[in-house]
């Protein structure tokens, strides 16, 4: 791709500036309120060059693309200079910036479910691109098309016969994000914005559209401006990184020096919270008590087999979807186990299933000695005690509570459904006589929060505080085994290791965990052992520290190369 | 006509209508009050004739005129404000409460209630109600009060849809789902933990049935159903003042206001309403 | 799955309701108060001979189930008796006046069509200014009006204050018709036209929000597919989801507003039919609208089928 069809030549005239984009003093404020979300950045980009724009939710770096871009939520202005190829665009207005965009510079946004129109297909979104920015005269019909069309989705590596006339919903989440970028691309504009392109994808997929990002960039010297909350995609990709603080950039350098020398704080802090997936940081380190993997398993799952699907296709030769396929693990006292693979994996099922949330097609669940493969055939005396034993943290913060009450009612009615629970004059009690104020103060306490959050609403609450309130809530029945289902995939960094540190705490109080994930950094640091889930089925099983450094499996090999290093060659 | 209107409004929402709400509440109170004791405000008696001042038009004595018997309108208008609303509230609160107790239990339990109860939804659910009303009070007579109950069996069905897919888009909710694992019996989880998310939908759903159930009901008094010839149902004396638009328009323009402003303020305080509980659920004290 | 296949089995399944609602529809005739000969005869001479010519016309002393299939019987060959009131046969009274109601709610659906999407639209894409507060305000009325208060106000202020429409009747010739039933189609089309356009308006704030118009607008297209393929073919399937019951309000609505109107079409033949018993006709008028409503959600379904592709790709796998 080394033609151009400059058809708009007022806008990309070569103007031979050093720089493509030249942003100054950018600030982003609430129309109504006057608050910053962007607070007088300076940023410049050179052609052919790449620079990453590195920051934690909230740090206000989508809005410095969507700045540029001119496309701001209603209720946001910009302010400060926006300059590209030799022009101002803050003040360009709506006519003169639809030139620009597409043409000049390409936007590509994060979520693939969501970007293209769900109504047409995949060749018509490249289509449109092509034909939206070539004068009437010389503007193609519709049928001339169709081999440009061919050759551009060629260039993200789809050459199915047929694939431009597929819905997206007949896409998967990387190919639709291929088709996205040869949309954003197809007038092959000097400059393209990524806004977190592949956070929404499976690891092994991020990698593989990074490198065509990648590739593409290089062929045709295009500039690129990385938004992303992962400093190692940063690193692996780009010239220069950007860090992103509140608005503001409180570090700008190359990779090796960012690494080396961070000027910032907050910098220091990012690169200190980055968890490594090749050995355990010793502060995260846990010395469980009994931790003996040969102890009579506390939960032992058997032959797990789940289908879903209408009653028709359960009964039906191919007997539904199958989203587990004979699955065994053991997770004996003290021990944590950890589940791993990627969405469609089967791991959130196995969660669901041992939770009695889902009910298992076939297979045992045994728990303590208590067969709890199906919760509503157990006794009365069997429930309560399964139920006080296994206790779960679910992946999303911000559902997990609910919003109409205080977190002392949370706490307050799980504390009392232990002691209800607790009737068979088991360990329901625990002889204390701690009254229910006191025990929700220690439950926040043990999750390091204050005493008066009791009083909050779960709106009050940042994501982590929720997952921490959302952990004390599952403390409060004392269980023996927590069920944590990506506790921390939806929190940032920082907040990430908070969250981690609880758990960690739990566990050396002798909890065991079944913990799952689809980051491998995270299963090296919280578990003992590891199951590899692929399709629903167990590829690979062992200690955490044998299956990430010596994988016997294709597949778990596959999922530790797609780990961002950090380094070019990663993408190379 | 109403069967679809309540799913319309609480779906769609709209941006915030400033000084009606006020104005609504005010117009939505001043009805209430003449509903409740309207016959005691009245300045004459409703049903008493006067031949000689038939169909006069506005007048200090008659500040509304007078009907072609001569009675006076704004005794009548006063007077028939009790009848008219006292059903509507009725079915509004018959429908909810029905609704509110199926759709929580077919939303919430799912499975073979669920079915049986969505299906005969469903299927009431498509009927044209206040067709259906018209020919069943026309043919088989009964009186207002049968009306009254046949409406409250025919807006059932949209009341339940309503509550029950509030319900599903709460149930597969993390902390539905922490709650059951927590141990925590069904109607507890049900009543403590699903019901106050759903209760915004609720009250709503209960003023828009108000307003579905004052229409059909008028319509149907309109129709010269239900209630005896001479009562002073807004529905009824509309329809029976039609023909002196030309002489005394207020005769049959007053009642027609009065259904619209009663229809339209409580629509606008329901949606209001809704707005406020929804963000006072996700918002802190 | 073949297109035809897809719609014969709809057609099959409507067939099946329509028997069941043809039985309903028949039981109106025992359920109403009084004797099914002395409903059936209606204002005529109660002699003996009368009596014993109605029983042998209806079969009334067949068993029940036999009385059923005779009517049904007639009635799949647009035999419904003769009307009570009238003595004319039921399906001459219908033909009579079906043209007027059809046209009717044919203008009614022109005008809410016309004036609640791009209104709705307007309102959608310019959320939170002045004309969008007024739309929703407008279209708050019209959702909980009635449309016989509303008829009545329009009757009062266009036809006899200001008089450019004629006050009652259905008018003879298009032109003359146009204007008798303008102002009936403007009440009739109030409620249908503000749920239109709401829907519409949420429809299009929903599409306005999403990733993929950003992206649309990333890549510079022009306005003109912004509106169109993108805002208004994403916001209309919601709204045609709908379109079935709520074309099929404008059954409802036909029966006041021609009473106000004093229109002679369906709506008032309805009301004339139900005050003073007229069986047959009710029969009649019950079952074509049960008809009625099956069909607008048959044609509204496959309208979102041909519109939505997750929709066609699943009901016609290729």
């Amino acid at each position: 791709m080394t033609e151009r069809t400059e058809t708009e030549p007022a806008v990309l005239a070569h103007e031979e500036t050093a720089e493509l984009l030249d942003v100054q003093r950018l600030v982003v404020s609430s129309a109504a309120t006057g608050r910053r979300v962007v607070d007088g950045i300076d940023l410049r980009i050179g052609r052919g060059e790449t620079v990453a724009l590195v920051g934690e939710s909230g740090s206000g770096k989508s809005m410095t693309a969507r700045a540029i871009t001119g496309l701001l939520p209603n209720g946001l202005v910009a302010g400060g200079s926006v300059h590209f190829a030799g022009h101002e665009l803050l003040a360009a207005g709506d006519r003169n910036m639809r030139r620009v965009r597409g043409n000049g510079i390409g936007l590509l946004m994060q979520d693939p479910f969501t970007m293209l129109n769900p109504l047409t297909t995949a060749g018509t979104h490249i289509a449109e691109t092509l034909r939206s920015h070539r004068s009437r005269g010389d503007r193609p019909v519709r049928g001339d098309l169709t081999g440009e069309v061919a050759d551009r989705l060629a260039e993200v590596g789809i050459t199915q016969p047929g694939a431009a006339r597929k819905y997206p919903f007949e896409l998967s989440g990387g190919m639709r994000q291929r088709v996205s970028l040869a949309a954003a691309i197809a007038n092959d504009p000097a400059l393209l914005i990524a806004d977190e392109p592949t956070t929404a994808l499976d690891s092994t997929t991020q990698r593989e559209v990074l490198r065509l990002i990648r590739r593409i960039q290089l062929d045709r010297a295009m500039g690129l401006l990385l938004i992303t909350h992962d400093l190692r995609v940063a690193f692996s990709l780009c010239d220069r990184i950007l860090v992103m603080r509140a608005g503001n950039i409180v570090d700008a350098a190359d990779p090796v020096t960012l690494r080396a020398a961070p000027t910032s704080d907050y910098t220091r802090h990012l690169l200190a919270a980055d968890l490594p997936v090749d050995h355990q940081r010793p502060d995260l380190s846990v010395d469980a008590p009994g931790a003996d993997a040969d102890a009579v398993p506390l939960l032992e799952v058997t032959g797990l087999t789940k289908r879903f699907g209408t009653r028709r296709q359960l009964r039906g030769p191919d007997g539904g979807s199958l989203a587990l396929d004979g699955v065994g693990l053991r997770l004996s006292e003290g021990r944590s186990v950890g589940i791993v693979g990627e969405s469609g994996s089967g791991k959130t099922t196995l969660a669901r299933c041992v939770l009695g949330l889902e009910q298992a097609t076939s297979g045992t669940i045994v728990v303590d000695g208590i067969d709890v493969t199906d919760y509503r055939t157990l006794s009365k005396t069997d429930r309560h005690r399964a139920r006080r034993l296994v206790q779960c943290v679910f992946q999303d913060p911000y559902s997990s509570l609910n919003p109409s009450h205080t977190l002392r009612f949370i706490l307050t009615e799980a504390i009392r459904q232990r002691r209800d629970n607790g009737t068979d004059g088991t360990d329901g009690t625990d002889g204390d006589n701690e009254d229910d104020d006191a025990e929700v103060a220690r439950l926040l306490a043990d999750v390091g929060l204050p005493e008066n959050y009791a009083r909050r609403r779960p709106v009050a609450l940042s994501g982590g505080q929720r997952q921490r309130v959302a952990i004390a809530r599952a403390l409060a029945q004392r269980p023996r085994v927590l069920v944590c289902d990506e506790p921390v995939a939806a929190l940032d960094v920082s907040v990430q290791e908070q969250v981690l540190r609880v758990l960690r705490d739990q566990r050396a109080r002798g909890v065991s965990l079944l913990f799952i994930t689809h980051d491998l950094a995270v299963a090296r640091h919280m578990t003992d052992e590891l199951v590899v889930l692929h399709r629903g089925r167990v590829v690979e099983s062992g200690d955490t520290a044998d299956v990430l450094d010596r994988p016997r499996h294709d597949y778990t090999a596959r999922l530790l190369a797609a780990v961002p290093t950090g380094e070019p060659a990663w993408l190379a | 006509m109403s069967e679809q209107v309540n799913p319309v409004l609480l779906r769609t929402g709209g941006p915030r209508l400033g000084v009606a709400v006020p104005v609504c509440a005010v117009l939505a109170a001043v009805i209430a009050v003449a509903a409740v004791a309207g016959r005691w405000l009245a300045p004459h008696d409703p049903g008493v004739q006067d031949l000689l001042n038939a169909s006069t038009g506005p007048s200090a004595t008659h500040w509304l005129g007078t009907d072609d018997f001569g009675r006076d309108v704004l005794s009548r208008v006063l007077d028939g404000a009790g009848s008219s609303l006292l059903g509507p509230v009725v079915a509004a609160l018959g429908a909810t409460l029905l609704g509110l107790l199926l759709g929580l239990m077919a939303g919430f339990l799912g499975g073979a209630f669920e079915a049986v109860i969505m299906r005969g939804v469903d299927l009431l659910y498509a009927l044209p109600a206040l067709l259906v009303l018209i020919v069943l009070v026309g043919m088989f007579g009964g009186g207002y009060w049968a009306a009254v109950g046949i409406l409250i069996v025919l807006s059932t069905p949209g009341s339940t849809r309503i509550i029950r897919s509030a319900v599903l888009g709460q149930r597969t909710l993390p902390y539905v789902e922490a709650a059951h694992t927590v141990g925590l019996p069904r109607h507890r989880i049900m009543i403590v933990h699903v019901a106050p998310n759903v209760l915004p939908t609720v009250v709503a759903t209960l003023l828009l049935d108000f307003v579905a159930a004052l229409v059909a009901l008028s319509a149907l008094s309109f129709l010269g159903l239900g209630l005896p010839p001479g009562s002073t149902n807004w529905g009824r004396m509309l329809a029976e003042n039609r023909t002196l638009l030309e002489l005394n328009p207020w005769a049959a323009i007053a009642p027609a206001l009065l259904i619209m402003i009663a229809a339209m303020s409580v629509t606008i305080i329901g949606d209001w309403l809704h707005g406020r509980l929804e963000r006072g659920r996700l918002d802190h004290d | 799955m073949s297109v035809a296949l897809v719609i014969g089995r709809r057609l099959l399944a409507i067939a099946v309701i329509m028997i069941v609602v043809s039985f309903l529809v028949f039981a109106i005739l025992f359920a109403t108060p009084g004797s099914p000969e002395q409903l059936l005869l209606g204002a005529g001479p109660t002699t003996p001979e009368a009596l014993a010519a109605v029983r042998a016309k209806y079969h009334l002393d067949e068993p029940l189930f036999t009385q059923y299939l005779y009517w049904l019987g007639d009635a799949v060959r647009l035999d419904f008796g003769e009307s009570i009131q009238t003595s004319q046969p039921v399906v001459s009274v219908l033909g009579e006046r079906l043209p007027i109601t059809l046209f009717l709610a044919g203008y009614a659906t022109v005008i809410a069509l016309l004036v609640g999407i791009p209104s709705g639209l307007l309102a959608g894409l310019r959320n939170g200014t002045a004309g969008d507060r007024l739309v929703t305000f407008v279209t708050t009325l019209g959702i909980s009006a009635p449309s016989f208060a509303i008829g009545i106000l329009l009757l009062y202020v266009f036809g006899i204050t200001l008089g450019w429409f004629p006050i009652f009747g259905a008018g003879e010739g298009f032109a003359d018709r146009l204007l008798h039933l303008t102002l009936p189609a403007v009440a009739l089309s109030a409620t249908v036209l503000a749920i239109i356009a709401r829907q519409t308006r949420a429809a299009a704030l929903t599409v306005e929000s999403q990733d993929y118009m950003t992206f649309a607008r990333a890549r510079g297209l022009p306005r003109r597919l912004l509106f169109g393929r993108y805002a208004l073919r994403n916001s209309s399937l919601p709204v045609v989801t709908s379109s079935g019951l709520v074309l099929a309000s404008f059954l409802t609505g036909a029966v006041l507003v021609e009473q106000v109107f004093a229109i002679p079409g369906l709506g008032s033949l309805t009301v004339a039919a139900v005050t003073n018993k007229d069986v047959p006709v009710v029969q009649a008028v019950a079952l074509l609208a049960a008809l009625v409503v099956l069909v607008l959600n048959l044609l509204a379904d496959l309208a979102y089928t041909v519109l939505d592709p997750r929709v066609r790709k699943v009901v016609f796998p290729q």
